[in-house]
């Protein structure tokens, strides 16, 4: 089985608090935020995530023969950033390195993609990383985002071990008719940053943005996360063939508090099964997950052979949903 | 299923956050403080949760006055 060997993450020093006064702050739980510095790129965050992977766990550099890395926040259009990182990792130059450019749902995408790597032995160690900096993109007086999104970085080692612990099945999702939803308008080569583009214009909330913004349709994502999520998690049961109470512990993209605990609710999931890990990072993107994996790991929430739930979804669309047996 | 009656409570009470016996039907939806796009995830939530179903960003937009979301309700009664 492919198994996670080590997760390691690195949040920015500056800490951006929200106002704990505010009804917004408690309805979406999240009172910190680390932000990246202006010089400070999701590459550096990788950088430091990657770089704390090596030196807390006995992993050695030559040993890695594939680097994953997703972002949506690239250092340039090309090259790839996973390039980059090689070198600036001191990676063997025999790896495979490439990008994944997906968001919320990336994390459980990429661990599908470095399983497929493994069992199929075309690699043996596989580099995950996830690292985003959605703070560059955000209008700070969107409110509609500003309190929401952190940045942050998480680094993952796969490898296969024998035994039955490990990542099992997978399910996934994409629909883009949604993508409008959840976007940053302009910037890329269809719509190029041009003075039109710059322009800041505020919406019927009162929140200012221009096309080069992050811009997000609350409602339509909480629609879509409504019907989406639990319909992919019945297919994950299908698939599986088993219950939702045969599960000791779920961890979905940490995207508010509000969301979490109204699908939580929907789906009957007791709150001690259910990771909430946001309240200090806001919602670091594909970092979500791993973060919460983690320090749910730490605080002795999930134990050796626990039968875990990770599901992503978000921008995109995208979503996926996946089952593993936890190895250590 | 939850009564209009209820509906209107809870709208009050964990939605646009009022007094009780603040709404009634022709309420304009612009007029309440916390009439804001968080309050349109809430109202979505507690359609779901009660009636079935959520009202797309548009139909969200088009709502005037309270008796409008209870009209969707009706729908689906």
């Amino acid at each position: 089985m492919v198994t996670i060997k080590s997760i390691e993450y690195y949040l920015p020093e500056h800490v951006e608090v929200n106002d704990r006064n505010d009804k917004l702050t408690t309805k979406i739980g999240i009172f910190e935020k680390r932000i990246a510095k202006a010089d400070e790129y999701a590459s550096d965050l990788a950088i430091a995530a990657a770089n704390q992977l090596f030196e807390k766990n006995d992993i050695k550099r030559e040993d890695i023969d594939f680097l994953l890395y997703c972002t949506q926040s690239p250092d340039y259009y090309l090259p790839t950033t996973a390039c980059v990182l090689q070198n600036r990792l001191s990676l063997p130059t025999s790896i495979g390195a490439l990008d994944i450019n997906l968001g919320c749902s990336g994390y459980v995408y990429g661990l599908s993609l470095a399983k497929g790597l493994i069992e199929s032995g075309q690699a043996n160690n596989v580099l995950f990383i996830t690292a985003d900096t959605y703070s560059k993109f955000i209008h700070p007086k969107d409110r509609s985002v500003k309190p929401l999104f952190g940045d942050g970085a998480t680094a993952t080692l796969l490898t296969a071990a024998p035994g039955p612990f490990g990542l099992k099945s997978f399910v996934f999702g994409t629909d883009g008719s949604g993508s409008n939803n959840l976007i940053v308008p302009a910037g890329g080569l269809r719509n190029p940053l041009s003075e039109a583009n710059l322009k800041e214009e505020t919406d019927a909330f009162g929140n200012i943005r221009s096309n080069s913004n992050l811009y997000m349709n609350g409602p339509e994502i909480f629609n879509f996360t409504l019907n989406e999520v639990p319909a992919s998690i019945n297919k994950l049961l299908e698939k599986e063939g088993c219950n939702l109470e045969d599960f000791d512990f779920f961890i979905f993209h940490q995207a508010n508090q509000y969301m979490l605990e109204y699908l939580r609710k929907k789906l009957k999931i007791d709150s001690n099964k259910f990771s909430i890990q946001f309240g200090d990072c806001g919602n670091t993107v594909s970092s979500t997950i791993p973060i919460a994996l983690k320090r749910e790991l730490e605080n002795g929430k999930i134990k050796k052979g626990d039968k875990v739930m990770l599901v992503g979804f978000g921008v995109g669309y995208s979503w996926a949903a996946a089952s593993l047996t936890w190895n250590e | 299923m939850m009564t209009v009656e209820k509906f209107k409570e809870v709208f009050e009470s964990d939605i646009v956050m009022i007094d009780p016996g603040f709404v009634d039907t022709d309420t304009v939806l612009q007029e309440l403080s916390d009439w804001d796009s968080l309050a349109y995830i809430s109202l979505n939530a507690c359609l779901d949760e009660n009636y079935g179903f959520t009202l797309t960003a548009n139909e969200l937009a088009e709502l005037s006055v309270f008796g409008d979301i209870v009209k969707h309700i009706n729908k689906h009664l």
